[in-house]
């Protein structure tokens, strides 16, 4: 249990990031190459390869090479089920947070 | 064991999320007694809504509620009021159901507190997950919707 949780802090830490988020969702609709993913962002190699290494770190992403070429996708299965619906309910919640300070803050000034 | 597929294994976590609003307490804890206030807030997005079905803001009472997708609110909701304290603190129980399967029950603790000029938000939600492989496959909602959810969530909150 102790590891199930320390692995969904890794994913949710691999997740924080734009950039990774980014090769996430690229991934999720199908492999791809290292230089694939990197050419929509704006930054050097090494330092998407660190990127890179995040996601491969918390198990989210599987690598391998032929050739030249190292291929990337996704490891689908890294969430249990019980996983993924606690992650979308902590999606729910994050939701909720930032709905419910908009909606305090607006009525407030409202209020003046 | 493995051909009662109905005995699904629970699985625990918790959740903090805390944030600082610019509104006074008493304006923010209305935010959560106030069902007409939910409604508003409640939906994690613009394309899901709530609708309550009964609601009884007091320490024993019980809303019911329905939410989802805007069209398909699939989900039953039950929320039962443990503690009320006016502007500070509120302790509710959720059941989330899914045809009259129950999907999750938690323990939500609100706090809200002085900060600075502002109100500091404390949110603790202790799940237990009920939901099962069987369960899951009827769900829209996927892995990639969760991120997307996800990476929605934490790009707004920049």
């Amino acid at each position: 249990m102790a590891n199930q949780l320390s692995s969904l802090d890794g994913v949710f830490h691999a997740l924080s990031d734009p950039t990774r988020r980014a090769v996430v969702r690229q991934l999720g609709s199908g492999q791809a190459s290292v230089s694939e993913l990197a050419k929509p962002h704006d930054m050097a190699l090494p330092s998407f390869m660190k990127h890179l290494g995040v996601l491969e770190q918390c198990g989210l992403v599987r690598s391998s090479k032929q050739g030249r070429i190292r291929t990337c996708h996704l490891v689908t299965k890294k969430l249990s089920t019980a996983e993924k619906w606690i992650s979308q309910q902590r999606c729910l919640w994050e939701g909720r947070a930032k709905r419910l300070v908009e909606y305090s803050e607006r009525t407030e000034k409202g209020a003046k | 064991m493995t051909e009662n597929k109905k005995q699904v294994q629970v699985t625990h976590d918790t959740i903090t999320i805390q944030r600082n609003i610019d509104a006074s307490k008493a304006t923010v804890f209305t935010a959560w007694s106030n069902p007409e206030a939910r409604v508003q807030w409640g939906p994690p997005s613009d394309s899901e809504a709530i609708e309550y079905l009964e609601t009884d803001f007091r320490v024993g009472g019980m809303d019911v509620s329905r939410c989802g997708e805007k069209g398909h609110l699939d989900y039953r909701v039950e929320t039962l009021y443990h503690d009320i304290c006016s502007p500070a603190r509120l302790v509710f129980s959720e059941r989330v159901s899914h045809d009259e399967s129950t999907l999750s029950a938690s323990l939500v603790t609100v706090e809200i507190e002085d900060l600075d000029g502002l109100t500091k938000l404390t949110l603790t939600i202790q799940i237990a997950s009920l939901v099962g492989d069987d369960m899951i496959a009827g769900h829209k909602k996927g892995w990639s919707a969760a991120i997307d959810n996800f990476s929605r969530v934490t790009e707004s909150l920049k």
